[in-house]
C-alpha cells in the first residue's frame, strides 16, 4: 500500500481502522505506525467521524411504536380486504352458472315453441311491414 | 414462541402470514429504518411514512427475501433507501422550520452556543448533499454497517460504494471549512 492509497482509505473509512476493509486492516495499521504523519491523519480523521457519527437522528420508543401500530393497522385493514374479495370470489362462478342455466332453459323452452309449425303469421307479419306487401313481393 | 429466532427464521414466518413475526421485526429494526429515512430525507414526518411504507413492503414481499443474497438489515435498508430517494425526487411540499428559535429569556452559556453552530453547520452541510451521498453517510457512520453491507445496502459494488463515501466525507469537509481542511488531501 502507497502512503497515496493510504490517504484515499482514511478519506473513505474515517481513522478507525476496524472499519476499514479487512483485507487492507494490518498493512494499514503497521504504515500508521511507521509514518508518523499518517498516524497523525488517522486521528484527525477520528475527530470527524465522532462529528458525524454525532448527529444520527434522534428516534424515540415512542415514535417507533407509534409508526409499527400504523403498520399493524394497516396490514389489518389489506387482510380485511383481502378477506372481503375471498368471499365475493366463488359469488362470481356461481352468477355464472346461474345465467347458463336460465338462458339453456329458455333456449330450450323457445325451440319447442318454434318447432310446432314454425313462428306465428301475425309475428311474420309485422316482421316484414304487412301480409299485402309480402304477397306483391313474392307475386 | 413466535417471537424468537433470526430474522431470516422471522421472514419465513411472515411470508406465511404471522403478524407476531412482523411485530417482532419492527420491535428490531424499526428505530433503525426510521433514523436511515429521516438521515435522508431531513424530515421526521416523512421519515415515519417511508419506514412505514418499508415494513407493508416487507409484510408483501416477504416471500422473495434471499438471505443468501443479503442479510436482512441490507435488505431493509435498501428498501428504505429507495423509498427516501425517490421521496427526495417529489416536489417540495411546505418549507418546514428545522431550527426553531431559542427561547429569549433562557439564554444558553456561550459554550452551548458555539457547539449548536457547529451541529447547524454540520446539518446544513448534511442537507446539501446529494441523496445517494447522504444514504452512505448514514448507513456507515449512523447504522455502523461494514463497507460490504453498506455497500450491499445500496446495491453497489464495496468499490463503488468506497467511492460514494470519500466523495460525501470530503463533500462534508469542503462545506465545513477549514476546521477538517486536513483530511481533505486525499
Amino acid at each position: 500500500m502507497t502512503e497515496e492509497e493510504f490517504e484515499l482509505l482514511a478519506a473513505a473509512y474515517g481513522g478507525d481502522l476496524a472499519r476499514w476493509p479487512e483485507q487492507v486492516r494490518g498493512e494499514a495499521a503497521a504504515m500508521a505506525r511507521r509514518v508518523p504523519r499518517l498516524g497523525g491523519l488517522l486521528q484527525t480523521e477520528c475527530a470527524f467521524d465522532e462529528r458525524i457519527g454525532g448527529e444520527a437522528p434522534e428516534v424515540t420508543a415512542d415514535r417507533a411504536g407509534a409508526v409499527m401500530a400504523a403498520v399493524t393497522r394497516a396490514v389489518a385493514r389489506e387482510r380485511e380486504a383481502a378477506a372481503y374479495r375471498l368471499e365475493l370470489w366463488p359469488a362470481a362462478p356461481l352468477a355464472f352458472a346461474v345465467c347458463a342455466i336460465l338462458g339453456f332453459a329458455l333456449g330450450f323452452a323457445m325451440s319447442g315453441t318454434l318447432s310446432q309449425g314454425g313462428p306465428p303469421q301475425d309475428a311474420i307479419a309485422f316482421l316484414t311491414g304487412g301480409g299485402s306487401d309480402w304477397g306483391l313481393l313474392t307475386r | 414462541m413466535e417471537g424468537d429466532g433470526t430474522d431470516g427464521q422471522l421472514m419465513l414466518r411472515i411470508a406465511s402470514g404471522s403478524e407476531a413475526a412482523l411485530r417482532t421485526l419492527m420491535l428490531r429494526h424499526m428505530r433503525r429504518a426510521i433514523r436511515l429515512a429521516e438521515s435522508i430525507v431531513r424530515n421526521a414526518d416523512e421519515a415515519d411514512d417511508i419506514a412505514q411504507e418499508a415494513f407493508m413492503r416487507v409484510w408483501k414481499n416477504a416471500a422473495r427475501f434471499d438471505p443468501s443474497r443479503a442479510g436482512f438489515p441490507a435488505w431493509l435498508s435498501r428498501i428504505v433507501i429507495n423509498l427516501a430517494i425517490d421521496r427526495l425526487r417529489e416536489p417540495p411540499g411546505e418549507p418546514i422550520e428545522n431550527h426553531p428559535d431559542l427561547p429569549a429569556n433562557d439564554a444558553p452559556p456561550l459554550e452551548q452556543i458555539l457547539a449548536g453552530e457547529r451541529r447547524r453547520a454540520l446539518q446544513d452541510a448534511l442537507e446539501r448533499l446529494p441523496g445517494r451521498q447522504r444514504a452512505a453517510i448514514a448507513l456507515f457512520h449512523f447504522e455502523s454497517l461494514s463497507g460490504r453491507d453498506c455497500a450491499s445496502a445500496m446495491g453497489l459494488s464495496e468499490k463503488a460504494f468506497e467511492s460514494l463515501l470519500h466523495r460525501a466525507r470530503c463533500a462534508l469537509k469542503r462545506m465545513l471549512g477549514a476546521e477538517h481542511a486536513s483530511g481533505e488531501q486525499a
